[in-house]
């Protein structure tokens, strides 16, 4: 009798924690989600893991790297949530934070900037990133 | 939007031949540009610092986080000896993928390196001046600018 109540135990945590991946995969944008000044602190706070893209329209290894941050968002959805910043309608973010490259990724950690990344990395470097600080 | 515009919009400029005295173009030039809110990385082998900015004696010398932010390379050295310069900025550009533009000023001109340069995929300008540049873009965003706010490390 208790091996039963046992095995129901297991069984209804096991249902408990997909249903819970379930509402967390809900809840995570898996496409990128358009911050701005006044959006940015609420966003990173929001979430226990961001990664924010600062990018600009007309520069060119932004472009490059904007794919990349699509599938990411994608991969890791209900894990990090992505953001993408443009420092030229957005330029107090961009100087808060003193970026001056672009394109600049933002790790952000229970709503605080813990890292970052310069430059059109290849797709490992931000992964490895995420998976040593973020998840 | 032209390539001279597109450069003029990156931010972190290092200045190969930045000359210690006033009375020098490249001087003249940097001390604009860093009142546009640019912030300018001199290259020079023979000064500690200039406009308030630590001095580098090559590219190769920037440290790594210099090296990651590295936007654009402007140049005011003899056409003659720009290859070996293009040469070091395509090495860091390699490495860490962030340099996006080869600026040769006024006078300065080398074909082979901005072929080199181009074919690395960075865009080229060469024997133009940046302040001139500038100046005909009065309506580009001046960035605001607090050193204090840049990470060192």
């Amino acid at each position: 009798m208790d091996e039963l109540e046992d095995l129901k135990r297991k069984k209804m945590f096991e249902l408990m924690k997909k249903a819970a991946e379930q509402e967390a995969k809900k809840n995570y944008p898996s496409k990128p989600v358009e911050v701005t000044d006044a959006t940015f602190y609420d966003f990173i706070s929001q979430y226990p893991a961001a990664v924010i893209d600062c990018w600009a329209p007309w520069c060119g290894p932004c472009r490059m790297i904007s794919p990349v941050i699509e599938e990411l968002s994608s991969d890791y959805a209900g894990k990090v949530v992505f953001g993408k910043l443009n420092v030229d309608e957005n330029p107090t973010i961009a100087s808060e934070y003193g970026i001056m490259s672009i394109p600049t990724l933002l790790f952000a950690r229970k709503g605080e900037v813990v890292d970052r990344l310069i430059g059109a990395v290849p797709r490992q470097i931000i992964e490895a990133k995420i998976k040593q600080i973020l998840i | 939007m032209d390539e001279a515009e597109e450069v003029l919009r990156y931010r972190t400029i290092a200045i190969v031949g930045l000359s210690r005295n006033p009375e020098k173009d490249s001087y003249k030039v940097a001390e604009f540009l860093k009142s546009k809110g640019y912030r300018i990385v001199p290259i020079n082998p023979n000064a500690e610092d200039i406009l308030g900015e630590k001095a580098y004696p090559s590219l190769r010398d920037l440290p790594e986080n210099l090296k990651a932010e590295l936007e654009v390379v402007n140049i005011f050295r003899r056409s003659e000896d720009v290859l070996p310069i293009v040469k070091e900025a395509l090495e860091i550009s390699k490495r860490y993928g962030n340099i996006k533009a080869i600026w040769m000023q006024e006078g300065v001109i080398n074909i082979e390196a901005a072929e080199a340069a181009k074919k690395a995929g960075l865009i080229v300008i060469m024997n133009r001046c940046m302040m001139k540049e500038r100046l005909k873009k009065e309506e580009m965003p001046e960035f605001k600018l607090d050193n204090s706010l840049i990470p060192s490390g």
